[in-house]
């Protein structure tokens, strides 16, 4: 009985310390961001504030947080994405290019400015791996110009899909740069071999980075291919 | 890897606290998840016996990590807005806050994949694993595709960072989150 009481007195002293602490932090610059959190959440906002659209700036600064974690060493001998030129390429530029292969884009939530689905291979400028139509997502800073494009694509086969990955892979490791890191085997056999079998290759440098991964979802194959830019 | 290891370590406390749901000492038949019968390529026992509390942990904070990474670099055009919606109440099936979603899907994993019917979590709270899985994305209106895109870029990383081979990802964790009926039930409601 003793050492329950103890042991109820311990846990409502640390959660009364933990408590104290944590309002304590709140007020704090370094914890003011989780009393914004804490009050939209009490408000019924997002507990993490990803509910309404970011502005240009802070679609910025979001940038700025991604490229502290995922940062390499050297710049990229050059920055592909699908064709598109980061940081220089608009997003007007992009509407007109798509548009004139007949697609339409369309705005869409929080970070993305611009989504444009089913896009095929021959609709993007030609230093694009082939791969299954594509559906793309752009982000855009303050000048409009592009942030980043992530773009996913699929088949119900192995084949297509992992020769995008290996194009891709290839392409990048060729024109940007040495691979950071690579995960799984992208053969077709040895993806098909199992559900959520998975293959990747990351590309890191100091203004630049490159993602692609390639996934048996079991009843079909999908390759995932970001391209950012990483403000210096 | 002192969070995971503290965590780790209250989760494997909590784990034993719970062993009345896992034993059968008292004869009855004790409820399993559907992963309880899968078994791990490595071992020949399932994912919960495998990997055990201090990975299905590391691997659930993964998950919601990658999540919410995933979330502050591309906004909610990946994964949707279902997850931004956690702790708001609209739709109601969203009224509860991160840390509590977090302890839900924790035991749901576990018991998932062939643990206890019961944990208590990191938090110190105990969570039920026994879900409705359609009635927990009612009003949700997560498509396929963001369903597809966080299986393969936050499911199978998270499972596969915390070392996790492919062959067990394959072996013992796909075969339900790749189930159709297991999709359908959180796809579209």
């Amino acid at each position: 009985m003793k050492r329950a009481l103890a042991r109820v007195m311990a846990i409502g002293m640390g959660a009364t310390a933990l408590v104290a602490g944590a309002v304590g932090l709140a007020h704090t610059s370094a914890g003011r961001p989780l009393l914004g959190a804490v009050t939209r959440m009490a408000h019924g906002g997002c507990p993490f504030g990803y509910d309404k659209p970011m502005s240009p700036a802070q679609r910025e600064r979001a940038s700025s947080t991604f490229a502290a974690s995922h940062r390499g060493e050297h710049s990229a001998a050059s920055r592909p994405a699908l064709g598109f030129e980061l940081d220089v390429t608009t997003r007007a530029e992009v509407v007109a290019r798509l548009g004139k292969q007949g697609i339409a884009c369309t705005a869409s939530k929080g970070l993305s400015d611009l989504t444009c689905n089913g896009v095929p291979s021959a609709a993007l400028a030609g230093a694009t791996a082939p791969a299954p139509a594509r559906d793309l997502w752009f982000t855009f800073g303050t000048k409009q110009q592009l942030l980043s494009v992530i773009a996913v694509s699929r088949d119900v086969q192995a084949e297509p899909v992992s020769h995008a990955f290996v194009a891709t892979r290839d392409a990048l490791d060729r024109d940007a740069g040495a691979v950071s890191q690579v995960h799984g085997n992208a053969d077709p056999q040895a993806l098909s071999a199992g559900a959520l079998h998975q293959a990747s290759a990351e590309f890191r440098f100091t203004d630049y980075y490159a993602l692609a991964r390639v996934t048996n979802l079991g009843k079909g194959f999908m390759l995932t291919e970001e391209y950012r830019s990483l403000p210096l | 890897m002192i969070r995971k290891i503290l965590a780790a370590g209250i989760m494997l406390a909590a784990v034993q606290g719970c062993g009345s749901d896992s034993a059968s000492t008292s004869g009855e038949m004790v409820q399993k998840g559907p992963g309880a019968a899968l078994k791990c390529t490595s071992s020949g026992k399932n994912a919960w016996d495998t990997y055990g509390a201090a990975a299905f942990v590391a691997v659930n904070e993964s998950i919601v990590s990658l999540a919410v990474a995933d979330l502050t670099a591309n906004g909610t055009k990946n994964l949707g807005d279902s997850f931004t919606k956690i702790g708001t109440g609209k739709p109601a099936t969203t009224a509860d806050d991160v840390p509590t979603f977090k302890g839900k899907l924790a035991a749901f994993l576990v018991y998932a994949y062939g643990g206890p019917t019961s944990i208590e979590y990191t938090d110190k709270k105990t969570y039920s694993g026994l879900q409705d899985m359609t009635a927990a994305h009612v009003g949700l209106g997560i498509t396929s595709a963001q369903y597809d895109y966080f299986i393969a870029n936050q499911v199978v990383p998270a499972l596969t960072m915390n070392g996790v081979p492919e062959t067990d990802v394959s072996s013992c964790f796909a075969p339900i989150v790749t189930d159709a009926a297991f999709k359908a039930s959180i796809v579209g409601k």
